[in-house]
């Protein structure tokens, strides 16, 4: 009877276990998927496993992969993030729908309310510090801020704000992504090098930028920065660092032009 | 009993003969495989030029000799219809294995129609097995690391080329030497000038018309991009004080639209003349004519030049009953005293880029095969044969390009072109319909910008709204794919792949989307000083 006993509970930890797998693995083929921008198999393989807040979560968002091409995978997906979020607004599944109905809101309606996504946005921050969804608010917090058209105050207020949030953030994406939001508009609305200047340099003394195009526009973005700002030094540097990076590049030899002059007036010196 | 006319019998036997090739046609690949185990694999693509479609048919044969079983098929189609054939095939269900991804083909989406190959091209080519490129990640053994085949929105990759291009003249040698008594050629506009003078005396005095450049709608757009771009390099650069480099074309035309610059501006007055002047050089009748018809112009000795891209060189040559040599397109110099003044210097080329990689199908019957046939036209060895039979230069590394391909070389020495007004569809509609004022028998720069300015501000609007649209699109498009990385980097944190691609996605959408949100400030400024 013992010996049964054991059997029958070893065969079904195996079930359990097994069991477990394919669960777990439902929903990560079906974020594999999503990865891929295939949100029909994405949704395929959510489908089979909807009793989870992840598969939930992993379904709407592959709605949300087709919501171009009907808008009721649209409605559809947002029903389903609000369901996710009011079980349970402070889980990681209820702050990424959190975050996702603000996006759908910013990106889908036709006159968004900005005011209440630039509101959800400050929340989700204030409240879930470090979270990786909850984050990736930060810049795009920013940018709602930054490009409104607002009273030269109350943009410098707005300035103030993101540089005070960037200290908070603790992933590197989105400690690179708030600081060039921020260094763009103080460069394109204010002409104001020497706050953008740290911002950038920042990024690109921790090796955060990995897109090469836009590793070349920052990189020349700090040598001029660093020129205009008389940080010759910091320039040079710079300089030297965007031909060994880009030595193909159209702007290549004007930068070498402009280093050789900084290094002329060094000598000057 | 009725008879039957001969006619009518040799009518039916006609379409029956037909069909039954039509048939037999359709069949054989399907009957290859059935009864030998043969499998067939087509690759389609709009690269005409003889020299390419010797050498991937040269390829082909290759592969075929290293996997008996495989028979390669090659299928050309002109550059026309390329979009309208190749949509109706991934709609049909049935498209080739392999496509050249662009000219409207993918359009942006391209997961709706070709597998990713991303997760190979980390990877060694086994095909550069035992050469210098053994144990190479196949992306790495690219000139541009492949970066012609990544969609900058989802940071997959989506297939391999081995197409680049350079714009040059091609000469006729011997008639350069007829009419100037020298073979050198021109390297200023200056001298360009001086020869168009040279070849009209010729023509007057042994009663030939013959013309400087055998124009075509897409020779006249390589010529005068290229020209029209030194003429803005100050302005634009001007208008770009934070890195003191030229704007680009979409905030070039915001510019505009703000009042920073009009069409009084010196620097678009003699970008209109230059252009008249380049048009003048050109055969009459050139903005209505096609490439091929172009082609024989010159082939036939009518014209003693010919701007194409590097692609085009085996046609142009093996076409030509003449010596032909290639040079860069000639351009104002600093010290010319009408071109000059507006100029920071001759344009800089840009390191060669691939473009047109052939994507596998997501319908493909043979995804693995049609990978392993990628793999092996980009090898080294493959590469260096395409290269020289289709005098394309090589996009795989470690390749020497021949003597005679060493012209099309990019020549980076110099200052980065200036913006032009052909940027986008709307200004490029309007400029193509008024540019025959720059062409003779008008040839009028004034009448041209006078003309265009009626209806400038409208169509710049309009393409400026439709790249904010198109910028907000590929925001939307890209979000469910950088929500299920975050998910996935969630359990691996180790993946250092997963979590690079998750951070170019991300740094990728910010740029786009923030630069969406300023141009929309700014428009909306614009529309609010002209309701």
């Amino acid at each position: 009877m013992r010996t049964a006993c054991l059997i029958l509970f070893s065969l079904a930890l195996c079930c359990h276990a097994f069991g477990a797998d394919t669960a777990s693995s439902a929903p990560e083929s079906g974020w594999v998927a999503l990865s891929r921008m295939d949100s029909i198999t994405a949704k395929e393989n959510f489908l089979g496993s909807t009793s989870t807040r992840e598969s939930r979560l992993g379904h709407a968002l592959a709605l949300l992969g087709g919501a171009e091409k009907t808008t009721a995978n649209l409605q559809n997906c947002r029903r389903e993030l609000i369901e996710l979020r009011d079980e349970d607004p402070s889980d990681d599944y209820g702050i990424a729908s959190t975050y996702y109905l603000a996006r759908i809101a910013q990106h889908y309606d036709k006159e968004p309310d900005v005011a209440a996504i630039i509101s959800t946005y400050r929340d989700l921050l204030a409240n879930h510090p470090g979270h990786p969804v909850a984050e990736l608010a930060a810049p795009k917090l920013a940018m709602l801020l930054l490009y409104a058209d607002v009273t030269s105050d109350e943009q410098d207020a707005r300035f103030d704000e993101i540089e005070a949030l960037i200290p908070s953030l603790i992933h590197p994406h989105n400690q690179r992504d708030t600081r060039l939001v921020l260094a763009d508009a103080l460069l394109r609305l204010r002409r104001n090098h020497e706050r953008a200047y740290p911002l950038i340099k920042y990024c690109l003394d921790q090796n955060l930028i990995l897109r090469s195009t836009r590793l070349n526009q920052y990189l020349l973005q700090a040598a001029e920065a660093a020129r205009k700002l008389g940080l010759r030094v910091e320039a040079i540097r710079l300089y030297e660092r965007y031909i060994e990076t880009f030595p193909h590049d159209d702007k290549t030899d004007e930068v070498g032009r402009r280093l050789q002059r900084l290094k002329g007036e060094d000598d000057h010196a | 009993m009725p008879r039957v006319s001969l006619r009518l019998v040799t009518i039916v036997s006609l379409v029956a003969i037909g069909f039954g090739i039509s048939i037999w046609r359709v069949a054989l690949p399907w009957w290859d495989e059935q009864s030998n185990g043969k499998i067939t694999l087509r690759f389609c693509h709009w690269q005409l030029e003889p020299g390419v479609r010797r050498a991937l048919d040269a390829l082909s044969r290759d592969y075929e000799a290293l996997h008996p079983n495989v028979r390669v098929k090659q299928i050309a189609i002109p550059g026309r219809i390329y979009r309208q054939w190749g949509s109706t095939q991934l709609v049909g269900g049935q498209p080739p294995d392999l496509m050249q991804i662009g000219l409207g083909i993918s359009r942006g989406l391209f997961f709706d129609d070709f597998e990713p190959i991303t997760s190979h091209v980390t990877a060694p080519n086994p095909y550069n097995a035992g050469g210098p490129l053994e144990g190479v990640p196949w992306r790495n053994t690219f000139r541009d690391g492949m970066r012609g085949a990544f969609d900058a929105k989802t940071m997959e990759c989506f297939g391999a080329s081995l197409c680049n291009n350079t714009a040059r003249i091609f000469c006729n040698r011997e008639l350069l030497v007829k009419v100037t008594g020298s073979d050198k050629f021109p390297t200023t506009f200056a001298e360009m000038r001086q020869l168009n003078g040279q070849l009209q005396a010729y023509n007057q005095e042994e009663g030939t018309a013959l013309s400087l450049i055998a124009g075509s709608r897409f020779s006249a757009l390589i010529f005068f991009r290229n020209l029209a771009g030194t003429q803005t390099q100050k302005l634009a650069t001007r208008l770009n004080p934070l890195i003191d480099f030229p704007i680009k074309d979409k905030d070039f035309n915001l510019a505009y639209l703000e009042g920073a610059w009009d069409l009084d501006d010196p620097a678009i007055q003699q970008g209109a003349r230059l252009t008249s002047e380049a048009a003048q050089m050109m055969s009459p009748g050139f903005s209505q004519a096609e490439g091929d018809q172009s082609h024989l112009r010159f082939a036939q000795g009518q014209a003693l030049l010919m701007v194409l891209s590097s692609l085009q060189a085996t046609g142009i040559i093996e076409g030509s009953p003449f010596e032909v040599t290639i040079h860069r397109i000639p351009q104002p110099q600093l010290s010319d005293p009408d071109y000059g003044p507006q100029m920071h210097g001759p344009i800089a080329e840009a390191a060669l880029r691939t473009y047109g990689a052939f994507g596998i199908t997501r319908s493909s019957p043979h995804p693995e095969l049609a990978l392993d046939f990628l793999r092996f036209i980009t090898s080294q060895e493959s590469c260096r044969k395409f290269s020289r039979l289709s005098r394309n230069l090589p996009t795989v590394i470690g390749i020497e390009p021949a003597e005679e391909m060493r012209p099309f070389l990019p020549n980076m020495q110099g200052y980065p072109t200036g913006p032009d007004l052909k940027t986008s569809s709307e200004v490029i509609a309007l400029v193509e319909q008024t540019r025959h004022l720059l062409a003779p028998p008008i040839s009028s720069p004034e009448q041209y910008l006078a003309t265009l300015k009626v209806g400038l501000r409208d169509a710049m609007h309009t393409d400026i709204s439709r790249i904010i649209r198109g910028n907000f699109f590929s925001v939307r498009l890209v979000e469910p794919s950088i929500a299920a990385n975050i998910q996935l980097s969630n359990t691996q944190s180790d993946n250092d792949e997963l979590i690079s691609k998750m951070s170019i996605q991300l740094g990728a959408q910010t740029d786009i989307e923030a630069t969406a949100y300023y141009t929309q400030m700014r428009l909306a400024k614009v529309d609010r000083r002209n309701p």
